[in-house]
């Protein structure tokens, strides 16, 4: 009876002061471990973001002059372009003049795989691959892979910390598309799953303007894109 | 309410952090020792300096020993008085502990808030980059004397069930290419999910024929509007169906525009892409407008 008394007797606030101090040090600890995996869940997602927005940009082109459409000659229109590797060091220059009012610059499109856990290709890589005009078709056009070759790597894609298989992998898709162009066939024909992407202007919308520099930008999700440089 | 007790968090941190200092790093230590010491000296010299007059006003001596023994006597004091008091201050050192920790736990929550806030906007931005739509469904129906067959599909999302409005086109070469303007809007935009990325294809040629002779397609409705950006009612929100399929008229009547499309300050660019692979007799494939920025080409087996 007397122990019962005493029981009862308890104080109640420092059952509820340890209840409340208990909740709060396992909220404590609680927070103190999710934090880290919050933390590296910010960081990962950072990382998918940055990498969709990441771009290279290979080509970069100025319009130099225009012929306008006269009776005894077509329209004509005379540009500069310069490819450049991943670093932005520039490696070739060319300067033409193909007959048209629309430059079309295109670009081969080649997938891979972002890491070697990727169940399937997730990312492109782009090679710089001939300039055409609205009127000149594509397979007359000036094929440009022959410009950056470098013992059978494509120069465009030197900068990066290529892998001795992925180097192998590159050049032998280069040679690929390299053949296949040289001897009339698209080159997106040697490459399963490749497209290629000719951005050009359209004269009634947005005209590319004479000594103005543009450069053709690539996206890793594929996409290709001209913007004043 | 919310003010109130985020000003009396501003003062429990403040308290908070205040203890953290004087009684867990070094400088604070110091402080807090120098402080005492000179309380200490203060009362030391406040005790002598009593005596000393009282002893000059009984007409007695009061030495060098004396002031020593009275000073040693207050030390005796002050250190029974302190052990006196240890347990308040040690109810005070458990007050001060308890403050330390719930400021901590608050600061942890709030940091948790935060990262949770900055969890869904990234993934809203991841979102909004990797979303894509389908403009156009091309298949390969025939290569025949050095002439592609194909019939094209374009999908209407505001009703998904109907079947696609389709286009058979007949071209000479190997290799088919399917022309549209695109424009893209600035990356803040679409991050943030207020625009996506525009394409209106309008044209197929090839390798041998080129884009000035190419074959016009017909995928605007009655209204200017490419079959893949009509909405069903049900699938917008925030914006009644007859102002969105307003606002998407203008929209596309501006794109056509360099002037407007400038105007608008939110395109970052405006042109033609003619996506384009080989033909092979049978094979199908899709043309989806990226979110982050022109057209891509993925097989229809990959989706």
């Amino acid at each position: 009876m007397k122990l019962m008394k005493k029981t009862g007797s308890g104080s109640p606030g420092l059952g509820i002061f340890i209840i409340l101090l208990s909740i709060a040090a396992g909220t404590y600890f609680w927070m103190d471990s999710v934090s880290p995996a919050q933390k590296e869940k910010i960081t990962r997602l950072e990382g998918l973001s940055d990498r969709l927005r990441s771009e290279t940009v290979p080509v970069k082109f100025m319009i130099l002059s225009r012929e306008p459409k006269e009776a005894s000659s077509g329209a004509c229109i005379k540009a500069r372009l310069k490819l450049y590797d991943l670093s932005g060091k520039e490696l070739a220059s060319l300067e033409k003049s193909w007959p048209g009012t629309e430059l079309f610059v295109d670009m081969l499109l080649m997938p891979v795989a972002s890491d070697k856990d990727a169940k399937k290709a997730d990312s492109w890589l782009a090679l710089p691959y001939r300039v055409f005009t609205d009127e000149l078709p594509a397979s007359a056009g000036t094929l440009l892979f022959d410009s950056y070759d470098s013992a059978g790597f494509p120069e465009v894609l030197r900068g990066a910390d290529w892998n001795a298989r992925e180097k192998e992998s590159i050049k032998e898709a280069y040679l690929k598309a390299r053949k296949a162009a040289g001897s009339g066939l698209p080159a997106t024909d040697s490459l399963k799953g490749s497209f290629g992407s000719a951005a050009h202007e359209v004269s009634s919308l947005s005209k590319f303007e004479e000594g103005v520099v543009y450069k053709v930008v690539c996206r890793v999700k594929g996409g290709v894109e001209i913007m004043e440089d | 309410m919310a003010d109130r007790l985020s000003d009396f968090m501003t003062i429990i941190r403040a308290v908070s952090d205040a203890a953290a200092f004087l009684f867990t790093t070094p400088v604070g230590l110091a402080v807090l020792g120098a402080l005492l010491l000179l309380a200490a000296l203060a009362k030391l010299w406040s005790v002598i300096s009593g005596r000393r007059l009282a002893a000059k006003a009984a007409g007695e001596d009061f030495g060098t020993l004396a002031a020593a023994g009275a000073a040693f006597r207050e030390m005796a004091g002050m250190g029974v008085k302190a052990a006196g008091a240890l347990p308040a201050l040690a109810a005070l050192a458990a007050v001060l502990v308890i403050l330390v920790g719930v400021s901590d736990a608050t600061r942890k929550v709030d940091e948790f808030v935060a990262g949770q806030k900055r969890v869904a906007e990234l993934t809203a931005t991841v979102r909004n980059l990797e979303r894509r739509y389908k403009a156009v469904e091309a298949r390969i129906d025939d290569l025949r004397d050095g002439r592609i067959l194909a019939t094209l599909s374009f999908f209407d999302y505001k009703d998904p069930k109907a079947a696609p409005r389709t286009q058979s086109v007949e071209i000479a070469g190997k290799e088919l290419f399917i022309d549209a303007i695109v424009c893209n809007f600035d990356y803040s935009e679409i991050a943030a999910g207020r625009k996506v990325n525009l394409a209106i294809p309008f044209k197929v040629f090839s390798d041998e024929v080129p884009e000035s002779r190419g074959i016009s397609l017909a995928i605007l409705d009655e209204s200017g509007v490419p079959y893949m950006y009509r909405r069903p009612a049900e699938g917008l929100y925030g914006i009644a169906p007859d102002a969105y399929a307003a606002r998407l008229s203008e929209l596309m009547a501006d794109i056509r525009t360099e002037e407007s499309a400038r105007k608008a300050g939110i395109v970052r660019s405006l042109y033609g892409d003619a996506v384009h692979r080989a033909a092979r007799k049978g094979e199908a494939f899709d043309v989806w407008v990226e979110q982050t920025g022109g057209l891509s080409i993925k097989e229809l087996e990959s989706f």
